[in-house]
């Protein structure tokens, strides 16, 4: 055993102090009596009830000399050593991802794993650097190098599980900068799986037990002729057979219910059929409980394909047409240079070699071979002849592998602030796209006519890769993430505020200013909502974020602790911090204050 | 100490004038007083017939009688005599104590207990004692001695320590049956029991008036203190506890229960009385009447 603090016993002085005050006491205040008769009565009767009691002062004394010492000690924060408690940095890993949810450990593996935590900060002996960090999508450093154990308690008590995968990389990497910042630095990882963090440098303390879980994996949807069909993915991860009640929801109402078996470690495909058409949020639920309730439920968004309307101002041009009436969804509407101020009720306006003098505000625009002169791109008289390589790296561009493009003359424009080039040709741009306030632009620089482009296999896959731009087919790319994915929006070009809802019914601004920003905060499971206002009214779009179905394969994590059966036995020692005697100390010193006060009042 | 604290106001001493202080014992003295005396006299009050012998009073000759018999029969009358009472004050130091004060209650009873004595033409004598006899003015008749009465309870010192029985044994008996009242704590040395016994052969009709005061009847003390007796200086260091107040109620319950005890089988009359308590209810517990 050892002091921690032993400069409290300097307090060990008051112990004469108090048998000075008793020596002093023994000097007793007179009290004058008529007679002391009676009172030899009543302490010759006093003292054949209690032999001991003209002990009975000293004894107080020696229970209160006793009571002092005992809170002494216990100031003195007196700790049972161990072979750890050399280590002058802690640095504890608690895994945050999802899997910690299972409540094979009661009351769940990360509360358990917090309350381990809690029990070595409050036993370790003062000094300790504690280091607290949390591994989940992300890795947070809680607490960096703190002595004082209420900030870390504190701040340990406020981790919070997440929905979230590990992420295994970033905090290994921190882990070793950390490590190699202090000498003496012992690692603790609190996790259902053995990441080999920081190599074999570390102390895994598994909070895993026998969990039985069985999980909606995926749940996504397809129209085919106007009919949507189901499919869910489920997984048996139990070692037993399981019975399973499947429940299918659309917009919360139940759609479907079926009971399904499934054998050890099965995964099975389960497909529904006769959803109503109007359904827009789906979800597939287990009702059955069981160690994790988080990725029972699978939820998808059903996005018929909308019709987008595109309106074509040109004089002539085939390839553009061809191009863009290879694009499903897609209705095109021409006209000719005449009509070039019908500018409402369309998606998308393409000019080609045109400009109007204002541009449509209700919907996005391309551009072919901008008009010198024109208002809004900015073009030098003189046209460029194009040399050189053709260069890009632009989004816009994937898939498109030919950079040997013929193009006679190409306009010289100049790259507005809110565009970026997608294609330069000898160091000019050549298309440039970009987003003007909410509307999304791009800009061709060169006719059709004038290249071998439309000849290419590149052509079509470009204006694909445009129109989806320009005119997507959904507001949300993916009809569901994964928690802390980004939600990217493409939002509608009028559109004059965007929100998105989270699950819990926290309403977020994400726009203005625009572009939107993709939304980063997915880590609430369940549906999220998109509100766009416009001028003409709000619209509602929809997006899931789903429980990681890697999370969800708890006998996973067993089996990799299981196959090594020397790092198992290694694993489960417990860490052992020592033990703190502080409060040992107090709680007797408490007890003999109490018999002190007991044989003051009934020592007789 | 202030006369005031023991004189009384007149209507007080309107309402005590009316009492007798009942005693079982036919006074002996020759002097007439105010109580039946076993000897035949000359009061109002008939006694009995007797055979005329010479030298009789003839002007007690019952006329009638010797008209119906034809025979002389003198009337006896019962004589009322004075009784002679001694009340006995303990002078003592722990008599000086308590509040309220022991002692100052002791001589307000004392002085009242004169005053009705007076009233009915007894003869009074006070006598201090503590562990010896200390002084006594003997033999006070008629109200005009009350004032000499006062005047030496006012001027009676207590100092000295306890020890009645000795001190009542220097009493010569106040030549004649009485009635001995004793004033005291009783937290006597050598106790109280012979002293009685020495009274009651001195044909005195006793009676104990046991002053107590609050304090020490349920003392209101704690911690460690030292007991020191006011009497003998003897000290004493205790820590006062549930238990040892337990005790000593216990040691104060057996010391008056003996006392009362002792008196019951002597038939001896016996109060109790708290210094607390107000003069009128002093009075009306010992007299045994209301004022």
């Amino acid at each position: 055993m050892t002091f921690y603090s032993p400069l409290s016993f300097l307090f060990l002085i008051l112990l004469p102090v108090i048998i000075l005050l008793y020596l002093l006491k023994q000097k007793h205040q007179d009290y004058p009596i008529s007679s002391i008769i009676l009172w030899h009565e009543a302490l010759k009767d006093v003292e054949a009830n209690a032999p001991w009691q003209k002990l009975r002062s000293n004894i107080l004394m020696i229970l209160q000399l006793m009571a002092m010492s005992l809170l002494i000690f216990s100031l003195a924060k007196p700790y049972i050593l161990t072979e750890t408690d050399n280590v002058s940095d802690l640095i504890m890993v608690i895994d945050t991802s999802a899997s910690m949810q299972c409540k094979d450990v009661l009351p769940s593996r990360f509360e358990a794993a917090k309350k381990e935590m809690v029990k070595i900060v409050e036993n370790s002996r003062p000094g300790v650097r504690f280091t607290v960090i949390s591994m989940g999508f992300q890795t947070t450093i809680e607490v960096n190098k703190s002595t004082d154990k209420g900030r870390v308690l504190d701040s340990i008590r406020q981790i919070k599980v997440t929905n979230g995968v590990a992420n295994i990389q970033e905090a290994r990497s921190i882990l070793r900068a950390l490590v190699n910042e202090a000498d003496n630095a012992e690692i603790v990882v609190f996790s259902d799986t053995d990441h080999d963090l920081a190599g074999g440098n570390v102390k895994f303390i598994e909070v895993a037990g026998q969990n039985d879980n069985a999980a909606v994996t995926l749940l996504s949807t397809s129209v085919r002729n106007d009919e949507i069909l189901a499919l869910s993915t489920l997984a048996n991860y139990s070692s037993e057979q399981k019975t399973l009640s499947l429940t299918l929801y659309g917009d919360e109402r139940v759609i479907d219910a079926r009971e399904i078996v499934l054998g050890p470690k099965e995964i099975k495909d389960v497909y529904w059929n006769d959803i109503p058409q109007d359904v827009v949020l789906l979800s597939c639920t287990i009702e059955t409980p069981d160690d994790l309730e988080a990725d029972n439920t699978a939820r998808t968004v059903v996005n018929p394909h909308k019709t987008r309307k595109v309106l074509l101002v040109t004089e002539k041009n085939i390839f553009l047409e061809k191009a863009l009436s290879l694009i499903p969804g897609i209705e095109l509407f021409k006209t000719n240079t005449q009509n070039i101020n019908l500018q409402e009720g369309y998606n998308l306006y393409i000019y080609d070699g045109i400009l109007p003098e204002k541009l449509p505000s209700d919907g996005n625009v391309m551009v072919f071979n901008p008009p010198h002169g024109n208002k809004h791109i900015e073009v030098s008289e003189d046209d460029l002849q194009p040399g050189g390589t053709w260069e890009y790296d632009h989004s816009l561009m994937n898939n498109v592998n030919d950079r040997s493009f013929a193009v006679s003359k190409m306009r010289d424009m100049v790259v507005p602030e809110w565009g970026e080039v997608v294609l330069s040709a000898g160091g000019a741009p050549a298309i440039i796209a970009g987003q003007k306030g909410s509307q999304k632009i791009i800009v061709v620089g060169f006719d059709l006519h004038q290249t071998d482009i439309p000849l290419r296999p590149a052509f079509p896959i470009m204006i694909a890769n445009f129109t989806e731009w320009l005119v997507p087919s959904r507001t949300q790319e993916i009809p569901h993430l994964l928690p802390f994915e980004n939600a990217a929006f493409n939002v509608i070009p009028e559109a004059e505020e965007v929100w998105v809802i989270t699950p819990s019914g926290k309403k977020v601004s994400v726009a203005p200013p625009f572009p939107v920003m993709p939304y980063a905060h997915t880590e609430e499971l369940g549906f999220y909502t998109i509100e766009q206002r416009t001028n003409k009214g709000t619209q509602y779009d929809f997006f899931a974020v789903n429980f990681p179905a890697d999370e969800s394969d708890l006998s996973f994590h067993e089996a990799q602790i299981e196959n090594d059966m020397d790092s198992l036995e290694k694993n489960n020692a417990p860490y052992d911090v020592g033990y703190n005697m502080t409060w040992i100390f107090a709680l007797f010193a408490l007890v003999v204050i109490c018999l002190e006060w007991w044989v003051y009042n009934y020592g007789n | 100490m202030e006369k005031k604290d023991i004189l009384f106001d007149s209507e007080f001493l309107k309402k005590i004038e009316q009492l007798r202080i009942n005693s079982r014992i036919l006074m002996s003295t020759t002097a007439s007083g105010n109580r039946k005396s076993k000897a035949k006299g000359s009061s109002v009050e008939f006694s009995d017939y007797r055979e005329y012998s010479i030298g009789d009073d003839f002007r007690r000759i019952d006329w009638n009688a010797y008209g119906r018999f034809d025979k002389l029969f003198i009337k006896l009358f019962m004589e009322e005599r004075e009784a002679r009472v001694n009340i006995f004050v303990d002078t003592s130091k722990s008599m000086d104590w308590g509040e309220p004060n022991k002692g100052v209650q002791a001589r307000r009873l004392a002085a009242a207990l004169s005053y009705i004595s007076l009233s009915n033409f007894d003869r009074v004598s006070v006598i201090a004692v503590n562990n010896r006899l200390v002084s006594s003015i003997r033999s006070v008749h008629t109200k005009e001695g009350f004032w000499k009465v006062l005047e030496y309870l006012e001027n009676m010192p207590y100092e000295g320590t306890t020890a009645l029985n000795k001190a009542i044994r220097e009493f010569d008996g106040g030549g004649g049956a009485g009635i001995s009242i004793i004033i005291s704590d009783f937290l006597s040395f050598d106790g109280i029991k012979d002293a009685i016994k020495y009274l009651q052969y001195k044909k005195q009709d006793v009676f104990l008036c046991h002053i107590l005061s609050p304090e020490e009847l349920s003392p209101a003390v704690g911690g460690s203190i030292r007991l020191v007796d006011v009497e003998t200086g003897e000290a004493r260091d205790v820590t006062i506890t549930h238990g040892l107040l337990k005790a000593y109620q216990r040691a104060l319950d057996s010391f008056i229960y003996d006392i009362r005890e002792f008196c019951l089988k002597r038939g001896i009359k016996y109060v109790q009385l708290c210094s607390d308590l107000s003069m009128e209810n002093m009075i009306l517990m010992t007299v045994g009447e209301k004022p």
